[in-house]
């Protein structure tokens, strides 16, 4: 058994925030299904009583009531769902700035259980679900479940037996639709496995397609298509047969309901318990009814879809961020040149549940220092340096920044000492100017061109017409790799932080543009201590230290010439990207 | 990234978007789209026809069932009035009518249905093989996101929106007529009442729509906003932590939500109004046919039953034209669908090869003369290249980043054709063979692996997929990969996800070269990883790579020293241009480009 957890989010508590307009717009609704209630009532009065008493006045007077209701009907729906598409779409606005603001708040160790997909998805499709959700079920709690008991209701005051044929046939209608949804549900579920997986061929095709036709396989994926689209197909006709069998099955019990009223009818009015123009009424009665019910099948599905995204929010929001400020704080002088002094003491660390990334690390950097960190892909090189950030909590032993434990900061304080260039260069959409600005929003020209400089970024940066305002489009997608790797270091560079950390933030640059980088940082910046993780030891061979790592655990720590000497790691690495050294 | 996407200098990439936009926007009126999509789906016509009968078959239906309704209440006049007998007949009528409705309703679905994915499936079919036949340089060109969109969202919208549309206009067209007939037939008065107050239904729905769909295009321009913005800051949400910037990110999405927030709610008002407005026409139009009716009863101009027939023809009669109304914009959609499908679906096939003879006896010998080449006419790229390679000889191909060194991969395995001049292999020139004939001479692993979600032998057999499972395991162990996946749980067998993201890049890398390794071809096309393999398993890849290369004449485009060093010619490249070429002894002692080059590399940051 599953334990039930507190729901951290429920999005009908949303609906508190709109008390009043959530109360009227159902009311209003209701008022709206009284209204069309009697319009079948009034009728049978007109045929019963104006017909047969040939009294035109009568027939007048109460069409035009008819007509006072349908307009009375009409307002009160438009006050109805005005306010339900205010209400409802507020409620997408809140619940959208809740979950982003959350995930602005949750940590690197959170966020690593959630794809950006996910995130995505959830933000933008399950908050959709739910405020178009809110807003059906606002225009139809009233109304669907009114017109269904007002109708039974009003058919029962008529003539009690003839509404028994209702009550037999409703369970019917409801068993019957049920039963149809529920073959239906599944085969939408395969439906969209298959549109998967017609999708993932193609888009294998697509970017495989100098293998494809090297190989010359395009008759046999032709082929692998060709059965994907028709399981899709097969599904889709599948489920579109059990579909059509729907509206027609409902029609046919109606229709033979409504004989069935015939029948009995017959026999009520030729005994005097039922009048012609109220047999006319029972058939408006059965007419709305069954579209009522179809439309709270509809409506059990919305709350379905509604009830799921919210669980899917719900998971979202019970994920706590767990890095926090601490009670007392320890002040940040950013003048202080001995923020870049940077200590790991006995530091272990494993993401959730895993084996562990860092092992006993044990070292001191002093301010202006550079530290090399080396080893294969997955082997923890940038764990390393996520848990300077505080992007990660240790998981025992300690690290400090300028001799007190970084937990003793304000996280935000600690992000600020630190220019930190990620392994993707990513940039946002914007100008260069508002990226050379995150690290320090109010940086002058001057020190983003100092910054851009250094970054070996400014040469091509100097070549736009508009200079700083050239235009970053989304991602940065505008600029080469290379390009968009020089401006994501200048970026970290900009307010000259006391910590550097360039994680693998080289690899698209060429060996000279690199060395020239690294003088640059070194002459620029002389009091930074810069961490450079990397794969080439040539990018690491003047560091103070390099820290070889290979599947989570430290090989060894030493100068470049010390590791040649004794790491077999360090050596094989350094001889096989530079084979001309070797012997 | 891939390096064959970005095929030149960025104003290239600007031409090539420009051609590409034009190529997409081409339009083609609407008859003759239509016509395209009925010819598409012409085997399946039948269904189609059918459906039309059923259609008609149900209007009559449709049209008889008020007649008998009414018919039975006529009968029910008051107590010791009822005309069983009559009753009794009008009830059969009826049960009849009904049952003929709901099988022709049924067969007319699921003809329609038929037709509908019959089509879909034939013409997602012709797309793909276009995707097989069309010159690599569309694929190159194209997003291939949008060339996803098209197969997918494009043919979706499109089958449904025509068959929708088609299901609504041949229901919609024959029930219009069909009452229409019914009820000039029972009295002309009441017909003329409904035939009047029928166009202010459209009128109204016409009016909403107009005003919702300027509200729901603003919202759907919003919508797309925020979730370009939300996917790009929770995409990089790691670098707004890293640079605290989480407060400006959430103001800023803040403001675009409540504008959002704000369109929104008119547009979903207006759209949400569609259905009381048709109630409140219905109303009025069930109020007025009543009263006239009464009016008219009273006169004795008609039966009482003549009022019920007509409340129900009333709403048959306006529902069609509230559905083919609603139907319009989905329908315009499935025709900017339809020719986004069919603009590719146009596109040229790559130069036919079937009559030209297969290469036969290859021994790795390859002449470049004079050739010129470029991507995007009337510039120039590849200038007069001559190279003679002969069999066993080591090419490597150098150069800085994005320099074009794929263009070479690109003209050797006829994945374009060179604009003038030609290359020989065997003393055969490559355009007068079959491309088949030729790729399979060469054996090709390109730094972007690329596996397709099966097992690891499936992969590994690619190229021979009846090779038996000792010649598997025989590649497997020639490219260093066998002792990894016998580790594996499943060994061979094992399940390869999403383009390999359960293996290495490295690990990716030896089963691509294994499967290259099953085949034995006499040339190589190897394009070294430049970084973020493991140094590990790249130790691996290399001693792989020198395996194989033995013997073969190869091309390879070069990152490490090793290789460049011992090769037997080294095409120097920069800017899409071959710029020198020799060994590299000789081009150190030119002093230019590539001695600059390779100096950079060992540039100590701290010796100068």
């Amino acid at each position: 058994m599953k334990k039930k957890t507190k729901k951290e989010f429920f999005c009908y508590s949303y609906l508190k925030r709109y008390k009043v307009k959530a109360f009227l717009s159902p009311f209003f609704k209701g008022l709206e299904t009284v209204t069309e209630l009697f319009v079948p009532l009034i009728m049978a009065r007109i045929i019963d009583y104006g017909i047969s008493a040939n009294d035109s006045r009568f027939i007048i007077t109460n069409g035009i009531l008819i007509l006072v209701l349908n307009i009375l009907g009409l307002l009160f729906a438009v006050i109805s769902h005005k306010l339900a598409a205010d209400i409802s779409m507020n409620i997408g606005k809140d619940v959208r700035d809740d979950i982003f603001a959350h995930i602005n708040d949750l940590s690197h160790a959170e966020l690593d259980k959630f794809s950006t997909t996910t995130l995505l998805n959830r933000s933008v499709n399950d908050v959709r679900n739910i405020q178009n959700g809110i807003g059906s079920i606002l225009r139809m709690i009233m109304r669907a479940p009114c017109l269904l008991i007002g109708s039974l209701v009003l058919s029962l005051f008529i003539n009690i037996k003839l509404s028994l044929i209702f009550i037999v046939i409703i369970p019917v209608l409801i068993l019957v639709i049920w039963r149809i949804m529920k073959i239906l549900k599944p085969l939408l579920i395969k439906i969209k496995t298959h549109l998967d997986k017609t999708t993932n061929v193609t888009r294998e095709n697509l970017t495989g397609v100098r293998v494809v036709r090297a190989f010359n396989k395009q008759a046999h994926e032709t082929e692998k298509f060709k059965n994907a689209n028709y399981d899709l197909i097969s599904t889709q006709i599948k489920h579109a047969k059990w579909d059509a069998l729907l509206a027609p099955l409902i029609s046919t019990i109606i229709n033979l309901a409504t004989i069935a009223l015939f029948y009995f009818g017959g026999i009520e009015v030729n005994a005097g318990d039922l009048t012609q123009g109220q047999l006319i009424a029972f058939i408006d009665y059965f007419a709305t009814i069954s579209v009522c019910i179809l439309a709270l099948a509809n409506l059990v599905i919305i709350v379905n879809r509604l009830n799921a995204s919210n669980d899917r929010i719900n998971e979202l929001f019970c994920v706590k961020n767990s890095i926090k400020d601490p009670a007392n704080p320890v002040d940040v002088d950013f003048e202080d040149v001995n923020l870049g002094k940077v200590e790991f003491k006995d530091v272990n660390f494993s993401y959730s549940d895993m084996k562990n990334a860092v092992t006993d690390l044990s070292f001191t950097a002093e301010p202006g220092d550079i530290i090399g960190i080396i080893g294969g892909t997955g082997s923890g090189k940038s764990s390393i340096t996520n848990l300077i950030p505080r992007f990660y909590d240790v998981s025992s032993g300690e690290i400090l920044i300028n001799d007190h434990n970084i937990k003793k900061y304000r996280v935000e304080d600690i992000r600020n000492i630190i220019g930190l260039v990620p392994q993707n260069p990513t940039l946002f959409t914007g100008t260069i100017r508002s990226n050379m600005c995150w690290r320090k929003p109010d940086a002058t020209d001057e020190e983003i061109v100092k910054a851009l400089k250094i970054a070996q970024a400014f040469d091509f940066v100097n070549e736009y017409p508009e200079f700083l305002d050239h235009k970053v489009n989304k991602g940065g997608k505008n600029f080469s790799g290379g390009q968009r790797q020089r401006l994501t270091i200048a970026r970290a560079l900009v307010g000259n932080p006391h910590i550097i950390i360039l994680d693998d933030a080289s690899s698209a640059l060429d060996f000279a543009t690199d060395a020239k980088l690294r003088k640059a940082i070194r002459t620029s910046l002389a009091n930074a201590t810069t961490f450079i993780v990397t794969q080439r030891t040539n990018s690491i061979r003047d560091a103070t230290k390099i820290i070889v790592v290979d599947n989570g655990n430290i090989i060894d720590i030493g100068t470049h010439d010390e590791l040649l000497e004794r790491c077999q790691i360090y050596s094989e690495i350094h001889y096989s990207q530079n084979k001309k050294e070797a012997k | 990234m891939s390096d064959y996407k970005r095929l030149s200098s960025s104003d290239m990439r600007d031409n090539y978007t420009k051609k590409a936009h034009n190529r997409y926007h081409k339009n083609h009126g609407a008859i003759s789209t239509l016509k395209k999509v009925f010819h598409y789906a012409r085997e399946y016509r039948f269904y189609l026809y059918f459906a039309l009968l059923m259609d008609i078959v149900n209007t009559v239906c449709i049209v008889f069932l008020p007649i008998y309704t009414g018919k039975c209440i006529n009968c029910i006049v008051a107590p010791g009035n009822v005309n069983f007998t009559e009753l009794y007949k009008n009830m059969l009528m009826m049960g009849i009518v009904a049952i003929i409705d709901v099988i022709s309703i049924f067969t007319s679905k699921l003809c329609l249905s038929h037709y509908n994915y019959k089509g879909t499936f034939k013409i997602r079919d012709l797309l793909f093989e276009k995707f097989q036949k069309m010159p690599i340089s569309y694929i190159d060109t194209s997003s291939h996101g949008d060339l996803i969109s098209r197969m997918i969202n494009d043919i979706d919208i499109m089958t449904d929106g025509f068959l929708e549309g088609l299901a609504t206009a041949l229901s919609g067209i024959t029930t219009i007529i069909g009452t229409l007939i019914a009820m000039l037939m029972l009295n002309l008065k009441l017909s003329a009442l409904i035939i009047i107050l029928t166009p202010i239904s459209l009128v109204v729905s016409y009016i909403i729509v107009k005003r919702s769909k300027k509200y729901v295009k603003r919202e759907v321009d919003l919508q797309g906003e925020i979730a370009g913005y939300l996917e790009e800051y929770i995409g990089g949400e790691r670098i707004v932590k890293a640079f605290n910037h989480e407060e400006e990110s959430i103001d800023n999405f803040n403001k675009i939500n409540g504008t959002y927030a704000k369109t929104a709610t008119k547009s979903v008002f207006y759209t949400s109004l569609t259905n009381p407005s048709t109630r409140f026409v219905n109303g009025i139009v069930y109020g007025s046919v009543g009263l006239l009716g009464c009016v008219l009863a009273i006169q004795g101009e008609i039966m009482v039953g003549i009022i019920t027939t007509f409340l129900t023809y009333a709403n048959n009669f306006g529902t069609p034209f509230a559905d083919i109304s609603s139907q319009i914009s989905d329908i315009q959609q499935a025709f900017a669908a339809a020719n986004r499908v069919f603009n590719v679906l146009n596109e040229p096939n790559e130069s036919s090869d079937e009559k030209q003879p297969d290469l036969l006896n290859c021994t790795g010998e390859v002449e470049i003369k004079n050739v010129n080449f470029s991507y995007v006419p009337k510039t120039t790229l590849i200038q007069n290249l001559n190279l003679s390679v002969k069999q066993g000889q080591k090419v490597a191909i150098v150069g800085p980043t994005g320099c074009g060194k794929s263009t070479i991969i690109n003209l050797l395995m006829r994945f374009y054709d060179v604009n003038s001049g030609y290359i020989t292999v065997s003393d055969t020139p490559i355009k007068e063979i079959s491309r088949s004939s030729l790729r399979n001479k060469y054996g090709m692993v390109l730094q972007d692996t690329w596996l397709f979600n099966s097992t690891i032998r499936d992969n590994i057999a690619y190229g021979n997929p009846n090779a038996p499972i000792e010649d598997i395991i025989e590649a497997a162990k020639l490219a260093g990969i066998h002792d990894y996946i016998e580790k594996l749980p499943k060994k061979y067998d094992t399940e390869i996800i999403e383009g390999g993201s359960n293996l290495s890049q490295g690990e990716k890398q030896l089963i691509c070269i294994a499967r290259v390794m099953l085949l034995k071809p006499p040339m190589l096309i190897l394009d070294e990883a430049t970084s973020n393999i493991d140094t590990r398993t790249e130790k691996q890849v290399q001693e792989a790579f020198d395996r194989m290369m033995q013997g073969r004449t190869s091309f390879v485009v070069a990152h490490r020293l090793s290789t460049i060093t011992s090769a037997d010619i080294i095409l120097v490249m920069n800017k899409g241009q071959i710029i020198e070429q020799g060994t590299h002894a000789e081009l150190l002692k030119k002093k230019g480009f590539y001695a600059n080059l390779y100096n950079s590399q060992f540039e100590k940051s701290n010796a100068s």
